[in-house]
């Protein structure tokens, strides 16, 4: 009998949203012993469910605690999974890691037991990992490949640094992670030596063998460029500036509290962090659909998404001397007008 | 990274025998050295009493503190006085987590 | 010289003067012809390409003047490249030169050249000594020869780990070998020590042992075996062979095995040298990471510790768990599990050996005694002791005794550190009015204990001031705060406790925006069973 796994992914969702971890982990490995393979446990109810996580908070239906507290959970879960099934080393060793500052490990950490599972020796180094810290490990251990995941295009900058310096320690590198564009656009540009867009598919890619020396590319030496610097060095400047403006052009802000107007901040910020990573590889769409996105959680939430519209304005008149910025900008608020129509046509329904 | 003010250390002879050192910026671990040189300096004269006025340090961490602590201990073992003339509320708060409040006699 | 004569067909005719000058404008060769002055009469394209100064009605180039008319001709160097040249006296007093650029030698140096930057390249890359040995192989197979083995020195087991290399096959293959079936192959003995019989590293290929080479390799037609200098002794050697039937390898091959050798072995030596200090930096630091947290009956426990980076993996704060003896003999108190959270003076390894001095003078003095304001004042008079100047430590002590309805009684001594916060099932924080002097500067040390009822998932948090003064924020310069922390923590009521530390870790990372971090560290305690609600 094979065990129906949506009915298992949609039992195992529910226990995770009541962070009851006993429950969890009881099922993942009755799963696993009742004859699923643990491939299949990890992508194909964790992972499912874990998904389903996230767009519950984008929906508004999940409070942050619970979203931190289911996956806390799978990542119990993902431990269980992995204490249970230990198949010994056939292949070569791999290193895994997230990008330094990214904190979403669960997709990379999914990414490591699947590797595990298909013979790979592998070192999972875990979240926000610094890039010295992971070349000490790579120059100590010696791996065949470093699999880096990153699931936050903001982090692309970033990573984009930890992939040059894998390869400069001649170890090539499989990007992962929806960070790195659901074609694996930003892992083809920032040099990557191969890019995979699920757990499997890595498992897939590295069992067809990569260089054993990373190829030498250069392609990537138009990235940071003079905007990019601009930004990333005045971005605590720009926001002050941006809020400010705001305040003053938008009169419902006066009466915000100070948590409140942290809040708007955090959403400036992550804005500028999104417009940031744009600027950085040339790409409009990676901060159009941030804003969609952005517009979707904050309707959700009763924020009007012409706030956004309002936000992305003064971004626009701020930013001066910034031609490829403003261009996002506008692109940005041509795509935020878009989630407002939409909405209304919703409303109007 | 944003720029960090520099610690900068002014010692002034506020009567005969005693020093006063004035320190401004952040204390911190890359200003520890500087800070406790100028300490060993004043301490190195015949000194009655040693003074500190921090109402300038924007910033101190665990090396800043020790540096204060060896100051009064430094000053003790010379057998001169001790006292911090001023200082701001966020490190008169660090001082009592400490609690050092009453050892070091803070000014009212 | 042939010309064709007497044919009837204009087409045929006798090469014409007009045919001639074609012949001379087109030719490969460059021909120059000058007069008995040495004045140039007449200088083809070819010859023109070659040397531009070339010109007719000027005298003649010193460069071709001297060279003397052997009759096969000389080489000289002329803008760079290597021109042939040969004389031949037409009578009258006029010369013809004919002209040639030197290719045949010119494959080789550019393949030579691009070893030395492929060299350069692969292995000055890691610092790992088999990833070293991997680069040098494939450069062998890239460039020398169909199969390349390196031998690294043998271990104490006397044991040898080989690298291999096969041109042709997917990535080099790693193995062990005893050193006494290793000794098997040619010179190997010899490279090892460090010594060479044959300066070329030539050896007999009849005598390669099976197990270097892959199975179906065939006959192997050449051999070379090199030791690999290192910091005075041999790094290892390198053995490079030709299938029978391929070229022997020839001098220019000889000196590129020979660069490989000495490249490799730099690159292997210095990778070695680090390995061994980073093994025995491992070993050192091994006892100054965090602990593992266990599984404590009616409660759980998180910790999250975060090196300044800077500093590497270990730093000044730190954490601990010490459970209790589970058959305490007699003389050997007994008592509830501890944990304890604290921050040295300082940074980095320095600092690092002092918390690891604490964790390990707090595990002996819990021998024989429990309470802890006495731990704390022993703890003071051990670091007061202590040569090492800035012993100073704030240490919070925190004994967690389970109560009955999954209760938590946590006995509280805090020495000179932030009090720790709880949060109430209701999402209100507190912080603990518990205080006491900071440890290592006072023969006398005041301490206010207090003892904290924990309610079924309520949780006390401990954490250190690299958390609450991360600069960073909107504007870049502002602190994160006590006020912050405790906005962050309220919001974390229900979580599990190993996602409740892992976000307020998250939130304090995000503050700093990648500036410069202290050390820092986060210890929670939540009463009860995992589940919540």
């Amino acid at each position: 009998m094979t065990p129906d796994l949506e009915a298992a992914t949609e039992r195992y969702l529910e226990l995770i949203g009541r962070a009851d971890e006993y429950g969890a982990v009881d099922l993942v490995v009755g799963l696993i012993d009742g004859g699923v393979p643990a491939e299949d446990v990890l992508l194909r109810v964790i992972a499912p469910g874990q998904r389903r996580v996230g767009e519950l908070w984008a929906s508004n239906e999940w409070s942050v605690a619970r979203e931190h507290g289911a996956t806390a959970v799978s990542e119990r879960a993902v431990a269980a999974v992995s204490g249970h099934v230990r198949p010994a080393p056939t292949r070569g060793r791999v290193a895994v890691a997230c990008a330094d500052g990214e904190y979403h490990a669960l997709p990379t950490r999914i990414m490591a037991e699947v590797l595990r599972l298909r013979g790979w020796d592998v070192d999972f180094l875990g979240a926000s990992v610094p890039g010295p810290h992971l070349i000490t490990h790579l120059h100590q251990t010696g791996p065949d490949v470093v699999a880096l995941g990153c699931t936050l295009p903001t982090r692309l900058p970033r990573a984009h640094a930890t992939i040059a310096a894998c390869q400069a320690v001649g170890i090539p590198v499989l990007a992962g992670g929806a960070g790195f564009g659901a074609d694996g656009r930003y892992a083809r540009l920032l040099g990557a030596d191969a890019w995979a867009p699920t757990a499997d598919a890595a498992a897939d890619r590295l069992a067809a063998g990569l260089p054993s020396f990373p190829a030498a590319y250069n392609g990537a030496a138009h990235l940071g460029d003079e905007e990019y610097t601009y930004l990333t060095r005045h971005r605590a400047e720009l926001l002050s500036r941006v809020m400010d403006t705001l305040r003053e052009s938008y009169a419902p802000m006066g009466g915000y509290s100070a948590r409140q107007l942290e809040h708007t901040g955090e959403d400036l910020g992550h804005l500028a962090d999104f417009l940031i990573a744009a600027t950085y590889v040339h790409d409009a769409s990676l901060f159009t659909d941030f804003v969609t996105w952005t517009c979707r959680v904050l309707v959700a939430r009763n924020v009007p998404a012409e706030s956004v519209v309002l936000g992305l304005g003064v971004f626009h008149d701020v930013l001066t001397d910034c031609p490829r910025a403003r261009a996002l900008l506008t692109e940005g608020v041509t795509a935020a007008r878009t989630c407002c129509a939409v909405r209304r046509t919703e409303t109007s329904v | 990274m944003q720029d960090t003010l520099p610690f900068q250390v002014e010692s002034l002879v506020s009567e005969p025998g005693a020093v006063r050192l004035v320190m401004t910026g952040e204390l911190d671990f890359g200003a520890a050295d500087e800070a406790s040189a100028a300490v060993d300096k004043a301490l190195a004269e015949d000194l009655r009493l040693l003074e500190l006025d921090l109402a300038g340090l924007k910033f101190i961490d665990s090396s800043g503190m020790a540096v204060l602590m060896n100051a009064y201990m430094g000053a003790g073992e010379c057998g001169a006085g001790f006292r911090i003339v001023a200082l701001t509320p966020y490190l008169r708060h660090l001082i009592e987590v400490v609690a050092l409040d009453d050892v070091l006699g803070l000014p009212d | 010289m042939k010309w064709a004569t007497g044919s009837a067909d204009p087409r045929h005719r006798a090469a014409s003067p007009d045919l001639m000058a074609a012949l001379l404008e087109r030719g490969g060769e460059g021909v120059v012809l000058c007069d008995a002055d040495g004045v140039v009469t007449l200088a083809n394209p070819a010859a023109v390409r070659l040397v531009p100064r070339l010109e007719p009605g000027l005298p003649l180039p010193a460069l071709l003047d001297v060279v003397p008319s052997a009759p096969e001709g000389r080489t000289v160097t002329y803008g760079g490249r290597e021109i042939r040249v040969r004389a031949e006296e037409l009578g009258e007093g006029r010369t013809a030169w004919y002209l040639t650029a030197e290719t045949p030698r010119e494959p080789q140096q550019t393949l030579r050249t691009k070893f030395l930057l492929e060299a350069a390249r692969r292995l000055s890359a890691s610092l790992n000594p088999h990833r070293c040995a991997r680069a040098a192989t494939e450069l062998g197979t890239d460039f020398l020869c169909d199969a390349a083995i390196v031998l690294l020195p043998p271990t104490a087991r006397r044991r040898m780990e080989w690298v291999r290399a096969v041109s042709g096959s997917s990535g080099p293959d790693e193995g062990v070998v005893s050193a006494a079936a290793a000794a098997e192959v040619p010179g190997l003995t010899d490279a090892l020590a460090g010594l060479r019989e044959d300066a070329a590293g030539r050896q007999d290929p009849a005598g390669t042992p099976d197990w270097l080479l892959p199975e179906g390799f065939g006959p192997v037609g050449h051999l070379l075996v090199l030791p690999l200098p290192g910091n005075a002794v041999p790094a290892g050697a390198i053995a490079l062979a030709r299938r029978a039937g391929r070229p022997p390898f020839g001098e220019d091959d000889q000196v590129m095995a020979r660069d490989l050798a000495t490249r490799a072995g730099a690159a292997i030596s210095a990778a070695s040298l680090f390995r061994e200090q980073s093994t025995v930096n491992a070993i050192l630091t091994g006892d100054l990471l965090p602990p593992d947290l266990p599984e404590i009956e009616g409660m759980r426990l998180a910790g999250r510790l975060r090196a300044s980076q800077q500093a590497g993996a270990i730093g000044g704060d730190f954490y601990d768990v010490y459970l209790p003896e589970a058959a305490p003999e007699s003389g050997i108190v007994h008592r509830p599990p501890l944990v304890i959270l604290g921050d040295v003076c300082g940074k980095g390894a320095r600092a690092a050996v002092l918390a690891g001095q604490v964790r390990h003078s707090l595990r002996t003095l819990l021998l024989l005694e429990s309470r802890p304001e006495r731990l704390l004042e022993l703890l003071n008079r051990s670091l007061l002791a202590s040569p090492s100047p800035n012993s100073y430590v704030t240490l919070i002590l925190a004994a967690l005794r389970s109560a009955p309805g999954d209760h938590v009684l946590v006995d509280l001594a805090v020495a000179g550190h932030p009090p720790p916060l709880v949060l109430r099932r209701d999402g209100t924080v507190e912080e603990v009015a518990v205080r006491g002097s900071l440890l290592g500067a006072l023969k006398k040390i005041s301490l206010w204990p207090v003892t904290l009822d924990l309610g079924p998932g309520e949780v006390c948090l401990l954490y250190s001031d690299g958390i609450t003064e991360a600069f960073g924020g909107p504007s870049g310069r502002e602190m994160f705060g006590e006020e912050r922390l405790k906005r962050a923590l309220a919001t974390c009521a229900g979580m599990p406790v190993d996602a409740l530390v892992e976000r307020l870790e998250q939130l304090s990372t995000e503050w700093l925006r990648g500036g410069q971090q202290d050390d820092r560290a986060l210890l929670a305690v939540r009463a009860g069973r995992g589940t919540s609600r």
